[in-house]
């Protein structure tokens, strides 16, 4: 129980904006020594770093983006010898150098030295030359520099990792013993739910960092303690990202990736496709379809893209150059544009009326799907109803929908005949065009509700759903990587949305100060990925630093620093803090962001690399993810982490003894689009581990759902099949409704202009939007130690248009602050101040309309530079989440 | 690509540590914004330019030339030489997957999918000559060494 090395927040690597040093007119990083040394590599080839032909060979799937490109790792000792420039003496089978294009080349990002069973081995992350599927050929995005993400005690940009586990003693945080750490965290956990129940102990985590640990963290809040307390890491609340679709029963990743191959027409509503799903947009949104495709004017096939979006994203600017439509859509008024294209297609007689007939529900059948689903009830709509609402509201004409979005009745136009208008195709046939509609963050992190609901009913009048070339899905931002173990336990939650069931809102609990022990993982909360943020974590400190018993030295070291830690006290410090009313704040993640600055306990986890995982991405493939390294130092899978403190709170089932048995465990309540069950039961059958048998599916893994036919596993291309709907009479291939025919769901402008009007700009104030790219994945708190990625972008920018920054004073290079006096919902309380704000730099960009600012959603972790503290913390009245890229501001000039 | 041709200014010059240094253009005649190719002596494609700005490791008048890899590092296309643009100082988007690099700033990637950032070749100016070696980092296709990669042996243990 003794107390080791002790390290002060600093020392685990608070990051202060003002050490970036701004202030200069050119982005040039500031940082750059560090970057260019770790970049600049100069000199004659020595020894080479090629894997040998006998180096150990594994698979895994990105770390970073829902389109989870495959990788091959290769490693071998470093005290072996390793292999030469000819194809036969190395693993990868070609000459050096090589200058055929798509070859397996090593660039020094995909190189490191890294620890195996404390050995120090090369190790090379190579995207999967030879894949035929996501990633063809080895295109890759972020995961390029994947091997530099891994973990190397000599890496000084990862200097900060959490290796122990560590406690808040006084301003330093003390590493502590893993028994220690975990007794805490049991027993002050067990204090709380015994004494407040189990409304005072609740978890912020992610939904993505794989099958394993999610279904480990929800088996203890579900299923054990049976909390309400829960909320993902980018929503406020358990919920529908993309209610619209729930409603419709199209599930959100139906999808193939084939489907947006085969489409003459892809609408990307509120993607940044090319910024964030690079592989994704170039191998298959781009390309053309494999058979017949529609042909313009002068005969030649087209593949035509209509990108929605308010800024002229890198997606916008290449559809556009290939003569696409940018829709360049009014903040917040994605509803009225779907509507107004969707009414255009309804007057010139264009909607895919077969379609319509066949896969959407009756008016007869509506009622049956409404029976016992609040949302159906409430926004359901068969076919005639939901034309008449668009047909009946002036608002969706050509004329006000410009007024309203902002876009020309003119690209209105062209974007529903090239949705629905009959053209000529390569075989001379007329016919429909094969329409798809991929929907994201930019569309449901607006009006959640409404816009969602509008282009799925929108996707539906086109024929979209379930057809090759034609499905409405999400482009997706993390990978799948939730597993339920039970469901969501919402009779427990108080909150109620329009007098329906709902999830509790976590903030608002926290702001309320009703939650006694808060057990964030690997997310950043309070401290950028919430709205409001900035409020939020200064009411976090009030409950965390400033209520009740702080743990300090006497308490933690009676005896001094070398006399050991008094684990009762402490614990008894904890406990009557969380009983005066304060709260208990554990972290669980991989390095120090603000929240560190208030965590009672860190709990150091391992990451993608340090272990065996699983997870699925974009086109439901599931994948084995290969433990590559060393766990670092002390660190621990989060599902290890999780077990163990469930044990010690008294609570059976949490035995397990690898990644494997959780991933067994978890097979029994995979369902829907995740359905693996088929592939524990062939490895039971095989008496092998499932994780071992998957791991033979490599880069390519297993698309989902999957089921036995005959002891061989089947695949599941498409989620909403057609064709599988009519052999199976509907038992699969249907949508996810009763019938298993589509619904459309109303969304309408009259359900969000209330709350469009009131998150809207004013008195000088701009929009302030948000996005993310490649540079920034997850909060960029690991890219940040990658140099390749730091040196990219050393600080949160804010885009300017040059009118407003004219007005404003404001040039490029300009250090500003965003401030919105408005955050924070009027009915919580107590809140010491409604205001939130961040400092960032100014980029004068072309990019963005005047009235419209954009900076990137969470940077670092660091609430200093979070662009959500300008994100207003009131919820969608429907759906209760947050709308994240409406916030506003006044932007000022700091000196 | 007009401007001066690999075969004018082509001659070798050895300096004291025995680098092979090759003439790729003359200061007088590279028009701005427009990118010159040639060839190291291993055969791996490459240009120089004069920028428009001062550039970042930059020789000549106002450090405005500079020259690079004409190969993408992120799967091995080459980068169109009529993508360079002497205001921004950029080249690209890559035809194949639209990385944009910034020669002003050492080849760093402005956008797009390239684990490492355009290599650049050292290049230094003998009266009217602009004379080239090797790149400063590893270009697309070498072979990963022990001088190239950014970790070390026994730095894992």
């Amino acid at each position: 129980m003794a107390a080791r090395s002790k390290k002060t927040a600093a020392d685990l690597g608070r990051r202060r904006f003002g050490r970036l040093a701004l202030g200069g007119a050119a982005l040039v990083p500031l940082a750059k020594s560090r970057s260019a040394q770790a970049d600049d590599a100069v000199g004659p080839s020595g020894a080479l770093f090629l894997p040998p032909v006998d180096a150990e060979e594994l698979t895994s799937a990105c770390a970073f983006c829902i389109v989870g490109c495959g990788y091959r790792i290769f490693r071998w000792p470093v005290d072996r010898a390793s292999g030469g420039p000819a194809a036969e003496d190395n693993a990868l089978g070609i000459d050096f150098p090589t200058r055929m294009p798509n070859a397996p080349w090593i660039s020094p990002n995909q190189h490191n030295i890294v620890a195996v069973d404390g050995v120090p081995h090369h190790v090379v992350v190579l995207p999967d030359w030879e894949a035929e599927v996501v990633n063809p050929m080895g295109d890759h995005n972020l995961g390029g520099v994947l091997a530099r993400r891994l973990y190397s005690p000599d890496d000084e940009l990862k200097q900060d990792r959490f290796l122990r586990p560590a406690l808040r003693v006084g301003e330093e945080m003390v590493e502590i013993d893993w028994d220690d750490a975990i007794e805490i965290a049991a027993r002050v956990g067990r204090h709380v739910i015994d004494n407040h129940g189990p409304l005072g102990w609740g978890l912020k985590t992610y939904t993505y960092q794989f099958y394993e640990n999610t279904y480990a963290i929800t088996k203890l809040a579900f299923d054990a303690v049976g909390t309400p307390c829960w909320a993902p890491h980018d929503q406020p609340r358990s919920g529908s990202s993309t209610p619209g679709l729930s409603v419709a029963g199209v599930d959100a990743f139906s999808a193939g990736y084939e489907d947006w191959r085969e489409a003459d027409v892809v609408l990307l509503s509120g993607v940044a496709a090319y910024e964030a799903r690079g592989v994704l947009f170039s191998n298959w949104i781009l390309a053309e379809p494999t058979g017949e495709a529609l042909v313009d004017e002068q005969g030649r096939r087209v593949k035509r893209l209509i990108v929605v979006d308010p800024r002229r994203s890198v997606t916008a600017e290449i559809a556009e150059q290939r003569g696409g439509l940018h829709l360049q859509v009014r903040p917040g008024t994605d509803t009225v544009l779907n509507n107004a294209i969707a009414r255009v297609i309804l007057e010139r007689g264009w909607h895919d009326a077969e379609f319509i007939e066949r896969y959407v529900v009756s008016a007869e059948e509506l009622e049956q799907e409404r029976e016992g689903h609040d949302m159906r009830t409430a926004y359901g709509q068969d076919f005639a109803s939901w034309r008449e609402m668009i047909e009946g509201d002036d608002r969706y004409t050509l004329a006000e929908a410009e007024r309203i979005t902002s876009v020309p009745a003119e690209k209105i136009e062209q974007a529903a005949a090239w949705l629905a208008e009959a053209g000529l195709d390569s075989a001379g046939e007329v016919r429909r065009p094969r329409a798809s509609l991929m929907l994201e963050k930019g569309n449901y992190w607006s009006h959640n509700f409404a816009n969602s609901a509008s282009l799925v009913s929108l996707g539906l009048l086109v024929g979209a759903g379930n057809r090759p070339g034609r499905v409405v899905s999400r482009g997706g931002g993390h990978q799948r990587g939730m597993m339920r173990a039970a469901s969501y336990p919402s009779d427990a939650s108080p909150h109620t949305l329009e007098g329906r069931p709902a999830g509790l809102n976590l903030d608002a609990w926290v702001i309320e100060g009703n939650l006694r022990m808060a057990w964030a993982i690997g997310c950043t909360w309070a401290g950028g990925g919430t709205a409001a943020a900035g409020p939020l974590f200064v009411r976090m400190r009030q409950l965390v630093r400033e209520t009740g018993p702080q743990v300090d030295e006497s308490i933690a070291r009676p005896n001094g620093p070398q006399g050991g830690l008094d684990r009762e006290a402490v614990i008894a410090a904890l406990c009557a803090r969380a009983d005066a009313g304060g709260m208990v704040l554990v972290q669980q993640d991989l390095y120090p962001q603000s929240l560190t600055d208030l965590a009672d306990l860190v709990l150091p986890a391992t990451s993608w690399g340090e272990g065996s995982f699983t997870r699925m991405q974009g086109e439901r493939r599931l994948r084995h993810y290969a433990q590559i390294c060393d766990a670092p130092g002390q660190t621990r899978d989060d599902w290890s982490i999780v077990a163990s403190i469930a044990r010690r709170m008294g609570y059976t089932g949490f035995e397990w003894g690898s990644s494997n048995e959780v991933f067994e465990e978890a097979s029994a309540v995979s369902g829907g689009t995740q359905a693996y069950g088929a592939l524990v039961e062939q490895a039971r059958e095989q008496g092998r581990p499932a994780h071992d048998v998957l791991a033979e599916y490599g880069t390519s893994g297993l698309q989902c759902p999957l089921r036995l036919e005959d002891g061989v596993i089947q695949q599941t291309p498409r989620f909403h099949d057609a064709e599988v709907a009519e052999v199976t009479a509907g038992e699969r291939g249907g949508f996810k409704t009763a019938t298993g025919k589509a619904i459309f769901a109303r969304g309408d402008w009259d359900d969000v202009v209330e709350r469009q009007d009131m998150l809207a700009p004013r008195d000088g104030e701009l929009w302030v939007i948000n996005r993310r790219d490649s540079r920034t994945w997850s909060a960029m708190v690991e890219d940040e130690r990658i140099a390749h990625r730091r040196m990219q972008m050393p600080y949160n920018v804010v885009e300017l248009n040059a009118q407003d920054a004219a007005v404003l004073g404001i040039v490029s290079g300009d250090r500003i602050e965003v401030r919105n006096s408005d955050v924070v919902d009027p009915d919580l309380e107590p809140m010491s101040s409604a205001a939130g704000s961040f400092e960032a730099m100014a980029e004068i960009s072309e990019r963005l309309p005047a009235g419209v600012s954009c900076a990137y959603f969470n940077f670092l972790g660091d609430v200093s530079q979070a662009a959500n503290n300008v994100v207003s913390n009131t919820t969608d009245p429907i759906n209760g989440m947050y709308s994240f890229k409406l916030g506003r501001g006044h932007i000022a000039k700091l000196e | 690509m007009g401007g001066v041709s690999v075969a004018m200014v082509g001659g070798c010059t050895a300096d004291a540590e025995g680098s092979q240094w090759i003439a790729v253009a003359r200061t007088d005649e590279l028009e701005g914004g427009e990118a010159v190719p040639f060839e190291l002596p291993d055969g791996s494609a490459c240009f120089v330019v004069r920028l428009n700005d001062t550039a970042e490791h930059g020789v000549g008048p106002q450090s405005r030339i500079v020259a690079f890899s004409s190969v993408c590092p992120h799967m091995g296309c080459p980068l169109g030489l009529d993508g360079v643009d002497a205001a921004t100082g950029c080249i690209g988007p890559c035809g194949c997957h639209q990385s944009l690099f910034d020669l002003r700033r050492d080849g760093g990637m402005v956008y797009g999918r390239a684990a490492s950032n355009l290599p650049r070749i050292e290049l230094r100016v003998e009266g009217e000559q602009v004379l080239a070696r090797a790149p400063v980092r590893l270009a697309y296709g070498e072979a990963l060494s022990e001088d190239t990669a950014l970790s070390v042996p026994n730095g894992g243990a």
